[in-house]
């Protein structure tokens, strides 16, 4: 039980989760902008599919309440686009991560026949990211707080149990997606690379000789399940939390070399960053935005600076 | 009594309170091994994961991987007699950066339209592929079928075939799924 107070409640700084809150709206951003130019096709009248949700009420479905017509999903879809940019910035953060939550979820609703597992994340993100301190830094509402005399000069130490929350959801996520895995044959003989690799829609980059040697087909198949389940499990270890996270980070760059899925890879290299402890994530965070420093606009105020 | 009552009074009580609800509801509704108990158990969580949208899925490329390339060619007969083909989008076709804008379809197509679980969605996939031929000048379309095309990719112990291999399409296997007549209200 102690355990347990201390895992959800202990004050531990916030930089972390706001660089993760970062990274994802600019995810949500290109996510969005990329639907804009098919929106006529996913969510009009007239498109692919009618309108495929359940026509009860739920929660978390604009939907409900508006004709599923090509207007209301336009503006739903600019909306959402608006709020991801005011997370991006941190303006009213927690209300905009529930107003990017609900809008995504409603166009979800529209057409899950269009979705991948980039966009279950990206939605189940900002549920979480709701409740979330993260824009108690790199923000707007920071820089306002600063400016009423609320915030102290370096951001509070606030209680990180929606980080926890976000945490167990990845992990669950990446021992969910190893589980799967191993009830196949493909996977647990090694030899799932060499049928994704033969997938022409979803080529991308050639890497010569790997997938074209058994063995090596072999290692890539066991090291994707090796790194997903130590994502899932032994990344709750502290000395090997660092390094499990890199071993995913490289496990994605590879995908993202040689297969062609649009953002999820990005999507989930960004959720590693906020598998590091809190502290781990300040120092990161900090270390990027001393990296930053030079890029930052000479002409602004000095408060304004300050006050970020 | 008072150690209860301040205990309720506390925020963080309600917090963890909430924080093992979530956690259980998302472990026992969405963890991939079904069981009957299991279900049971789940039951009261079902409205809440359904409420907010919280169902997830991470079966990706399982069990199984896909083992096969395949497209969904459509055939529109129009008002005049006339017979056209059209590819649903097709990625092996498209550029690197024609692939990154389109690769929904691929999912849509690839992943759903072409399953026969999806049969619910090959009306409005017919009626799409329709007005898609009166847009591009081929007259008034009054029937769509729809084939498949695809090859299998065999076990590597069997018949290991390099990366970049290709087959032509006149050699695929195909099939015709769905036919449907197209009235004037479908375009």
């Amino acid at each position: 039980m102690n355990f347990l107070h201390k895992f959800l409640f202990r004050k531990e700084p916030v930089e972390g989760i706001a660089l993760f809150r970062i990274l994802i709206s600019i995810m949500l951003i290109f996510n969005a902008l990329l639907l804009v130019p098919d929106l006529p096709d996913f969510f009009g009248e007239k498109g692919v599919v009618e309108y495929w949700g359940p026509s009860g009420f739920q929660g978390s479905n604009l939907f409900s309440f508006f004709k599923p017509t090509l207007f209301n999903s336009t503006w739903i879809l600019w909306l959402h686009l608006c709020s991801a940019i005011s997370l991006l910035f941190g303006f009213f953060t927690r209300s905009s991560a529930w107003i990017g939550f609900i809008t995504l979820s409603s166009l979800h609703y529209y057409n899950p026949l269009i979705l991948n597992s980039g966009d279950t994340v990206l939605r189940l993100m900002l549920f979480h990211l709701g409740f979330s301190q993260a824009g108690k830094a790199f923000s707007l509402d920071r820089y306002f707080s600063r400016g009423a005399g609320l915030a102290p000069r370096v951001p509070r130490l606030e209680m990180p149990w929606a980080q926890r929350l976000i945490q167990l959801q990845i992990s669950f996520l990446y021992f969910s997606t190893c589980f799967y895995k191993l009830e196949g044959r493909a996977w647990a003989y090694g030899e799932a690379t060499y049928y994704t690799s033969r997938l022409w829609d979803f080529e991308r980059f050639p890497l010569p000789y790997v997938f074209d040697h058994l063995w090596a087909i072999r290692a890539t198949t066991w090291g994707s399940l090796i790194i997903e389940f130590a994502l899932g499990t032994l990344i709750w270890f502290k000395p090997l939390r660092v390094p499990v996270i890199l071993a995913g980070v490289l496990l994605h760059l590879g995908i993202e070399y040689t297969m062609n899925i649009p953002l999820f890879e990005w999507i989930m290299m960004s959720l590693l960053v906020v598998m590091l402890e809190p502290r781990q994530g300040r120092a990161l965070a900090l270390w990027i935005q001393a990296r930053l420093a030079v890029l930052r606009p000479e002409g602004l105020p000095f408060s304004v600076k300050r006050k970020l | 009594m008072s150690k209860i009552s301040k205990t309720l009074r506390d925020s963080r009580f309600w917090i963890g309170c909430f924080c093992v609800f979530h956690c259980l509801a998302i472990f026992l509704c969405e963890f991939p091994r079904i069981s009957p108990v299991r279900e049971v158990v789940a039951a009261p969580f079902r409205s809440y994961v359904r409420f907010f949208n919280l169902g997830q899925n991470w079966s990706m490329f399982a069990p199984e991987p896909s083992s096969i390339n395949a497209f969904i060619r459509a055939e529109v007969k129009f008002r005049d007699g006339s017979v056209r083909f059209f590819d649903l989008p097709r990625m092996s076709q498209m550029s690197l950066v024609e692939r990154f804008f389109k690769e929904r379809y691929r999912k849509w197509a690839l992943d759903n339209v072409r399953t026969d679980d999806h049969k619910a969605v090959w009306p409005s996939t017919a009626r799409y592929v329709a007005r898609l031929a009166r847009d591009s000048g081929g007259g008034i379309p009054v029937e769509v079928s729809l084939w498949r095309h695809w090859t299998l990719i065999k076990d590597p112990l069997k018949e290991f075939v390099p990366t970049g291999y290709r087959i032509p399409d006149e050699k695929l296997e195909k099939f015709k799924f769905h036919t449907q007549a197209i009235r004037e209200e479908d375009l």
